[in-house]
């Protein structure tokens, strides 16, 4: 009985997991995909033509040539790629600086306005980006960084959605402990860096991963911000992908989702494991 | 007295940012919204009127409005599954022999359902388009099940709000899921244990225990969804362009045709409602997720 | 439990490598990419006082940022007018010396052969120099020159089978012929190989640059070893240089030293450092083993095994960005200074530009003049070049959204209005593409009125062409620098039939009235063939009644000519057709009137090729006709004025600029003069020896430069057409996607209008 509902568990949970691996299989068989396979079956999808789409989830003669033809041949993708780590790493940094401690003060301490306050969060966070951009632009003109990696990286710093998470994530440290600490006479940042930290650790990593896939895939900002093209992060290399290089759009898709993917596969475990510990000492 | 003080010294970094990078422009955004175009003249609730007199607003604003409503209870029930199911098979595992490798396998299911969300819109644009394009898979999938021929644009035609609503499901599942895990994660056992010896079924443990267990992380689970929510404007973008069906016209459709032709004060008008209804909403509900402490 | 401690901990192990394999791959992304970081920073530091001063209008830089190189014209002798370049080389004690020939207009064969040398700082025909009497006597066509460093002079050349020769030019006048076989057709192949270039070295070695690799040969003339380089099939090439021991060059997209002791591969050198197009880019070295990088955007310097590229001169102040010239020889002179010789589009003629660093001039220009435009544009980048070398204390900063053909986003136009809307911007805008319509509403827009008006009262202006951007109270926004048109062509019959959507429909030739092609671009040319019938011009919307009947129009004529949404690839074989659109659907088509496929042509006049084969269709058929499609023209190179420009004076002038004699003379295939005496000069030159020609299948055509009649019956057609047309981009893509389904033969002309206006009542009621 049990056996047989592990099983039928099983088997559904693959059953949904397989809607997320045949897409990505299609998509990493068509990176090594020689350019005339990659017109043979995708002739359609590319924009290039009608023609009947001839799915594969590997190639017939795989190439690494689109990924070449990326890697050696466009040093322009190196340059984009090496801008997006330049300007995200550092927001991700400032992002941890800023949001973790006024996340803190949100989730365990008693203040006037409180409420008003994390509510205000909330609606910012809610805000789409068209809204405020051309406001964004006056102050960051105001202050003299546009066209610098600067004007990315600091109005992330301060985004209101990383701070949201981070309480909800504090709020479940144990109000026990942290009084405790205090009686044992832990100062104000003993208890945030040696409780709240750890326990709260969990929603810190997931804000950050989120930002980071976020921030990542920005499109509006760079074109906004941005003049000068040499500053520009890889997350626009693919819409500028021009028809006449469509072989070499799969790579470059593969490539630009590679460092996320990696980074999220490489903490997941803590991530999770974090996300449950949390949960537990509720 | 040292608690007064305190929390604001350890809000004051970002709280300082906020209102310089969000705040401010929030506060000019407001401003705005009163103002012509080009921010040179008062024009009162010109604007405002304008908006709400405007067809494309109002289509847009109910095609919205109908996104969340099917597509947040959607996503979170799918993902509820999810994470029941996972939480239900790993529990089994645990219980029966073979414990450490079913561990692993559950590892995999989770990891890969999360998977998606790290996907840039941009680099899955393309294998959609494979599966949903007139000569796609999808269509040549359906042509040989029932015989006939398939040729539905799907990204297209009417059927693009399922499509829609589809690509946002798959993007969002695992992330609510493995909130729905740590929620259901801190149900302690022991109380799951007791119903059982009470006699308590599947349903009355769901309804009693697991349920009231996870209040907290609904509200978290579900203002996170209408964030990620207005990010499907992306696929939607990529996949069937500015103009799309009218099905799946929304707010940041008109947004983005709005900025284009400046007409900054429509956008900005449109933005000081919305945000006006979020807050509406937020008090009704008694801020959401902005739990009472309980001791 | 033990066991799933250890898996775990196994799984960590394997995480932490993947872990490293990234910031392996980031590190070094980012350590080649640090390594061209510094120039990349001095650029972009540069780029941004540039940027800010107009944004900001503080115009004038930093005080103490004194010293670049100027420009000045050298004049060059009367005689060179009527010859054509062939080589500008430093020859015996490093003396300056340019080669030229006089040519027999169609065949380009050579008559005679020059050189000037450089003396007392005037050039000089060499009446000593023996090489043409040597060359003359061999039947040689000189293509090359060259100045061995072992001390010698050395000639290249055809016969008169095309066939290569080298020579040393001997002391007394001989010439000695070097690599006898080398040339030689193949076995097989009809004609040998014609090299780009050669070069000898101190110990008589010959270095021979092909397509794809440079063959290095001893001086017996024995084949050593070949050395890679990228492929050039440019005749001038000099992507690439020899020292006395290493030959430099591009390779893979790097620049590749080379030794020429094995013809081994020393170092790779990146080069992203190095702005513009890294395609037609020359190497030179500086005589110390550093590299010097020319391209249009200027010239860039680097020490040997550097990696840092310094920008010596910046090619956008001068005649090195101008694109109606093109670079022919480079070469420094005694003091750092730099020589160049460009040529102009026409066969004969050259002009010589002397760049010498003056401490004197500013670093920067003070003032700076931004110009935007979505797309990169030969006019403006014309009249940029123009500009600055008439106002030196002006810098013209030319940006684009989009470089080398990539597509412009909504995302771009959204950026730039963010810009606008903070009463920021470039202080010139180019509108093609852009919002105008909607710039001029909210005011984004200067009037510039004056500046049309004086234009117009100048006499000078085709101003039939202009009159149509005047608004209903008399301001002007915008200007036109160019204008293309289509001219049909066919039997008055046939061009009768395009005086209305019905009767279009109606006709009824032997053959359909146009060619085969796909539907889009089918939809696009009605569109505007039929602009004024079709479109309401304030909103570029369309009625209903007038959408069903242009959809069937097109299908009636898509049924008579076989056109496709799409077309498969033997289709395209087959019918000499192809899927790929352009904006406003003329695709040339007097080639398939002529080919009797259909009983009328059009093509979109906007150059000089296009009325080349127009013409000698006519030609062709006697009863043929030209005619414009009513009034229509099609405006390109849109200007206006960003109403908070920091420079309005200035920007005004750059306007002039644009419509001046001097810009507008220049055919840059992007549309007609709206000059009228830049027309009219056009309408008089006569281009010997001008000729294009195409061909596909079995058919083939070419043509010569029209005579003077043709020319003056263009003009004065152009001179008649008063209506511009911009269709809205945004409704035609509606129109394009919404009826894709009716022309595949799955919906009906009412589902598939309902389904456009649907698309459009949202359009509008935005």
């Amino acid at each position: 009985m049990m056996r047989k509902r592990r099983t039928a568990i099983t088997i559904t949970l693959f059953a949904a997991c397989l809607l997320v691996w045949l897409p990505l299989l299609v998509m990493a068989a068509a990176v090594l995909m020689p350019e005339d396979e990659l017109y043979w079956r995708y002739l359609s999808p590319l924009g290039l033509g009608q023609d009947r789409v001839r799915a594969a989830l590997l190639p017939s003669y795989p190439s690494l040539d689109s990924l070449l033809e990326l890697l050696v041949r466009s040093p322009g993708f190196f340059k984009m790629f090496w801008n997006s780590c330049i300007q995200v790493f550092p927001m991700l940094l400032g992002q941890l600086a800023a949001a973790a401690p006024a996340a803190w003060a949100l989730a365990k301490f008693q203040f006037p306005g409180k409420r008003q306050l994390f509510g205000a969060y909330v609606v910012l966070m809610v805000l789409p980006f068209q809204v405020t951009q051309v406001s964004d632009y006056l102050v960051l003109d105001r202050l003299g960084i546009l066209d610098s990696h600067l004007a990315l990286i600091m109005p992330g710093i301060w985004s209101a959605l990383p701070v949201y998470i981070m309480t909800k994530s504090f709020e479940t440290v144990p109000e026990a402990l942290v009084e405790a600490a205090y009686l044992d006479g832990a100062g104000e940042l003993y208890a945030f860096f040696h409780i709240g930290v750890p326990l709260g650790y969990p929603g810190i990593a997931t804000a950050l991963m989120l930002s980071f896939v976020d921030r990542w895939n920005a499109l509006e900002q760079p074109v906004t911000y941005l003049k000068d093209r040499t500053l520009w992060p890889v997350s626009l290399y693919l819409p500028d992908i021009a028809r006449d290089k469509a072989s070499v759009a799969f790579a470059a898709a593969l490539i630009t989702c590679l460092l996320p993917v990696l980074t999220y596969l490489n903490c997941q475990e803590e991530l999770e494991q974090g996300v449950a510990a949390s949960g537990v000492k509720q | 007295m040292r608690r007064k003080i305190v929390p604001w010294l350890f809000l004051a970094p970002s709280l300082g940012g906020v209102i310089l990078f969000t705040g401010l422009p929030f506060l000019d955004v407001v401003k705005r919204s009163f103002q012509d175009a080009m921010g040179t003249r008062f024009v009162g609730m010109d604007n405002y009127r304008a908006v709400l007199a405007n067809s494309a607003f109002r289509l847009a604003a109910g095609n919205t409005v109908r996104f969340l409503a099917v597509c947040i209870p959607l996503l979170m029930t799918v993902s509820f599954t999810a994470a029941l199911l996972i939480s239900a098979g790993s529990n089994i595992g645990r219980e029966s022999k073979g414990a450490a490798d079913t561990g692993d396998r559950y590892s995999v299911f989770r990891t890969t359902l999360v998977l998606p969300m790290t996907i840039p819109a941009a680099s899955m644009v393309l294998v959609w388009k494979i599966l949903l394009c007139p000569d796609g898979v999808l269509n040549q999938f359906l042509s040989g099940a029932s015989g006939r021929t398939w040729q539905v644009d799907w990204a297209f035609s009417r059927w693009a709000f399922p499509v829609l609503t589809a690509t946002y499901l798959w993007k969002n599942t695992g992330y609510d899921m493995i909130l729905w895990l740590a929620g259901l994660q801190g149900i302690s056992g022991e109380l799951y244990e007791a119903a059982k010896m009470d006699g308590a079924g599947v349903f009355a443990r769901m309804w009693y225990i697991t349920l009231p267990g996870l209040k907290g992380t609904f509200g978290l689970v579900g203002i996170l969804s209408v964030v990620n929510s207005f990010r499907v404007y992306r696929e939607a973008y990529l996949l069937a362009g500015s103009y799309p069906d009218a099905s799946i016209y929304l707010i940041p459709h008109l947004f983005a045709h709005w900025f284009l032709d400046l007409d900054i004060q429509k956008m900005t008008a449109a933005a000081a409602m919305m945000t006006a209804i979020a807050l509406i909403l937020a008090v009704i509900m008694g801020m959401p997720g902005m739990k009472r402490r309980k001791r | 439990m033990k066991i799933l401690k250890d898996n775990s901990r196994n799984r960590l192990m394997r995480r932490a490598a993947w872990g490293l394999a990234i910031c392996l791959t980031v590190s070094a992304i980012g350590g080649c990419a640090k390594k061209t970081g510094p120039s990349e920073d001095s650029m972009g530091g540069e780029s941004q006082t540039e940027a800010r001063s107009p944004v900001s209008g503080q115009n004038e830089t930093e005080p103490g940022a004194m010293g670049r190189y100027g420009e000045t014209k050298v004049q060059l002798p009367q005689s060179i007018e009527e010859q054509s370049f062939i080589q500008f080389i430093r020859g015996k004690e490093g003396g300056m010396e340019l080669y030229t020939a006089d040519r027999v207009p169609d065949t380009g064969k050579v008559l005679e052969a020059y050189r000037y040398v450089y003396q007392d700082g005037s050039w000089q025909q060499d009446q000593g120099w023996a090489g043409n009497q040597a060359l003359k006597d061999l039947e040689i066509d000189l293509m090359h020159v060259a100045f061995g460093m072992d001390g010698n002079y050395y000639a290249g050349g055809t016969d008169r089978d095309y066939s290569y020769h080298l020579f040393r030019m001997e002391a007394d006048g001989s010439a000695q012929e070097l690599l006898k076989d080398e040339f030689k057709p193949k076995n097989g192949e009809r004609y040998g190989l014609i090299p780009a270039k050669f070069e000898v070295l101190e110990d008589g070695r010959i270095a021979v640059y092909n397509y794809s690799e440079v063959v290095l040969y001893d001086a017996s003339g024995k084949r050593l070893f070949a050395m890679a380089k990228d492929f050039s099939g440019d005749t001038g090439d000099s992507r690439g240089f020899c020292t006395d021991d290493e030959f430099i060059t591009v390779y893979e997209g790097q620049i590749a030293r080379y030794s020429l002791q094995d013809g081994s591969i020393v170092e790779n050198i990146d080069y992203s450092g190095i702005q513009g197009s890294r395609e037609d880019v020359k190497l030179l070295g500086d005589g110390s083993g550093g590299i010097y990088a020319v391209n249009e955007t200027g010239v860039s310097h680097s020490n040997k095994g550097g990696t840092l590229w310094e920008i010596l001169i910046d090619g956008t102040l001068n005649h090195l960005g101008m694109r109606s010239l093109a670079l022919r020889g480079f070469l420094e002179g005694d003091n750092g200074d730099f020589y160049g010789v460009f040529t102009g589009r026409g066969t004969t003629g050259m002009e010589m530009f002397h760049y010498e660093y003056d401490p004197d001039l500013e670093a920067v220009p003070p003032l700076t003049l931004t110009v935007y435009s979505l797309e990169d544009n030969s006019t403006v980048r014309q009249a940029a070049s123009l500009f600055q070398s008439e106002h030196p204390e002006v810098r013209v900063e030319v940006r684009t959204a989009v470089e080398n053909g990539g597509t412009v986003t909504e995302e771009m136009v959204q950026g730039l209005n963010t810009e606008l809307l903070s009463g920021k911007g470039a202080d010139i805008l180019i509108l093609d593409g852009l919002p105008a319509r909607s710039y001029i509403e909210k005011g984004i827009l200067m009037d510039i009125r004056e500046v049309a008006e004086e234009a117009k009262d100048s006499g000078e202006m085709l101003n039939n062409l202009l009159d149509g951007f005047k608004e209903e109270d008399g301001a002007v926004y915008q200007i036109p620098a160019r204008a293309a048109f289509p001219l049909l062509i066919g039997e008055q019959e046939a061009l009768q039939a395009y005086f209305s959507l019905e009767t279009m429909a109606k006709y009824q030739g032997e053959e359909p009235l146009m060619g085969i092609e796909n539907y889009e671009n089918l939809l696009r040319k009605v569109a505007h063939l039929r602009y004024e019938e079709l479109f309401d011009q304030e909103s570029g919307a369309i009625e209903r009644d007038k959408l069903i009947q242009y959809l069937e129009t097109v299908k009636i004529i898509g049924d008579a000519n076989g056109s496709k949404t799409v077309f498969s690839e033997e289709e395209g074989e087959r019918y000499f057709v192809s899927n790929s659109v352009l904006p406003n659907g003329i695709l040339s088509s007097a080639a398939e009137y002529d080919r009797g496929v259909c009983s009328s042509g059009i093509e979109c006049l906007d150059g000089y090729w296009e009325l080349c084969i127009a013409a000698e269709v006519r030609n062709r058929h006697p009863e043929s006709k030209f005619m414009t499609a009513g009034k229509i023209y099609l405006p390109s190179v849109m200007a206006g004025i960003n109403s908070s420009a920091a420079n309005k004076e200035e920007a005004e002038q750059f306007i002039r600029c644009l419509l001046s004699y001097d810009v507008q003379k220049e055919d840059l295939s992007d549309g007609f003069p709206v000059n009228k005496r830049a027309l009219q000069s056009w309408v008089e030159t006569e281009r010997e020896g001008y000729s294009v020609g195409m061909g596909y299948g079995d058919y083939s055509i070419s043509a010569q430069w029209p005579g003077v009649q043709v020319r003056q019956e263009i003009m004065d057609m152009l001179k008649e057409l008063t209506v511009p047309v911009t269709v809205d981009e945004t409704v035609m893509k509606m129109i394009v996607e919404g009826s894709r389904d009716y022309y595949d033969g799955k919906e009906s002309v009412n589902q598939a209008a309902d389904g456009i206006m649907r698309k459009l009542s949202i359009y509008l009621s935005e």
